[in-house]
């Protein structure tokens, strides 16, 4: 629907749309709208020569180079810096619970947890032993890549193995913002529906490792994993994908393994 | 709602851009979003006057251009095009591709007087 004059405009190319703050339609309709002259001020168009500039400039630049930073930071202090994303509720925290009471021992890790409130998840995790602090964003759906800068060096120490950070649950804003980590692992519960990935494919695409969780659930819903494997194969051909449940402890050992051949040596 | 930090960002690297010249006003800024930079045009269309409130960008119009994905097959070697999220090479049908476009969101052009 066209913002200015409410018509509607099927098949529309959006990308050709819209000017902002101006009550007069200035794009070009399939119809013919008829605008009195004086409506585009032709006189104001004329009072300066026109210049056009030619940028190339992402707009994610000042992220991407924090990120950058971040990157060469782990790297240099061999830190594994995990970035952890999916929707709310699909096991995130539950599964670095279990991973912190099981290898917190042996491997030395920290976590960063991204809510837009509470610390409830931190404090889920210090229970079980583990470091952990809460980033509280506020208004904002993601972690970006100075929230993770700040605590380098002071919260995540040089000699952490392995940094977890749990993303905002949100399957769409976190993809977009490098954190500079290495490894991208996306969950998604069986209860949340096959085609997810295909739904949301970019955070599905970005990811090194996609965990299906909550398998235990499994005899109680109507879930086609080869469906789902088949949308994921779509986005993301040749990522590596394993069944994990919390409950039962069905594939964390393989989880594990995969952070015990990720570590930097 | 990650946009509004996406149209903030596009308006202070879009007023940096222009800080050498004498404007008087910003007609258009022209941006490229690829399908796989995890923006919706549709909300960053919708929050963009709202980003540029304030500034020498109130009433400037934002012209967003899909970029498709670009892939470079590594099985046939041919490049095709994806207008939606498949990876996958449309001559050959193998997935064995490089992503060589599409995921990025690039200010590219600006038009003022």
């Amino acid at each position: 629907m066209c913002h200015d004059c409410g018509c509607q405009e099927a098949n529309k190319n959006y990308f050709e749309k819209i000017p902002h703050g101006s009550t007069v339609p200035q794009h070009r309709h399939d119809h013919h709208h008829h605008h009195e002259h004086q409506d585009h001020h032709h006189e104001n168009i004329q009072m300066h020569p026109i210049k056009n500039i030619h940028l190339e400039q992402n707009v994610l630049k000042k992220n991407n180079d924090i990120a950058h930073l971040n990157h060469h930071w782990f790297h240099d202090h061999k830190v594994l810096a995990i970035n952890m994303m999916s929707s709310p509720g699909s096991g995130k925290t539950s599964l670095l619970e279990r991973t912190v009471k099981d290898l917190g021992s042996v491997v030395n890790m920290v976590t960063l947890v991204g809510d837009q409130q509470t610390d409830h998840d931190a404090l889920r995790i210090k229970k079980q032993g583990g470091l952990v602090k809460q980033i509280t964003t506020q208004s904002s759906c993601h972690l970006n890549a100075q929230m993770i800068a700040d605590e380098l060096g002071s919260f995540v120490k040089e000699d952490t193995e392995l940094l977890f950070i749990e993303n905002v649950g949100n399957l769409v804003c976190p993809s977009a913002f490098d954190l500079g980590e290495q490894k991208r692992v996306a969950l998604l519960s069986v209860v949340e529906g096959e085609d997810k990935p295909v739904k949301y494919p970019v955070l599905f695409n970005r990811a090194d490792l996609i965990l299906i969780t909550k398998t235990d659930l499994q005899p109680y819903i109507d879930w086609d994993e080869s469906l789902c494997f088949k949308y994921i194969k779509k986005v993301n051909p040749h990522c590596k994908i394993i069944r994990i449940s919390t409950r039962t402890g069905e594939g964390i050992e393989e989880w594990y393994q995969f952070l015990k051949s990720s570590l930097c040596v | 709602m990650h946009e509004l930090s996406i149209a903030e960002q596009i308006v202070s690297q879009s007023l940096a851009s222009i800080q050498s010249y004498e404007v008087h006003r910003v007609l258009s800024i022209e941006i490229n979003v690829g399908i796989l930079s995890g923006v919706v045009p549709e909300c960053l269309d919708f929050v963009f006057p709202e980003a540029c409130r304030g500034t020498l960008l109130e009433g400037t119009q934002l012209v967003i251009h899909g970029i498709p994905l670009t892939l470079k097959c590594s099985s046939c070697g041919k490049i095709s095009q994806q207008e939606q999220i498949q990876i996958c090479c449309s001559h050959c049908l193998s997935s064995r591709v490089e992503i060589i476009d599409g995921k990025d969101i690039i200010i590219a052009k600006m038009e003022f007087d």
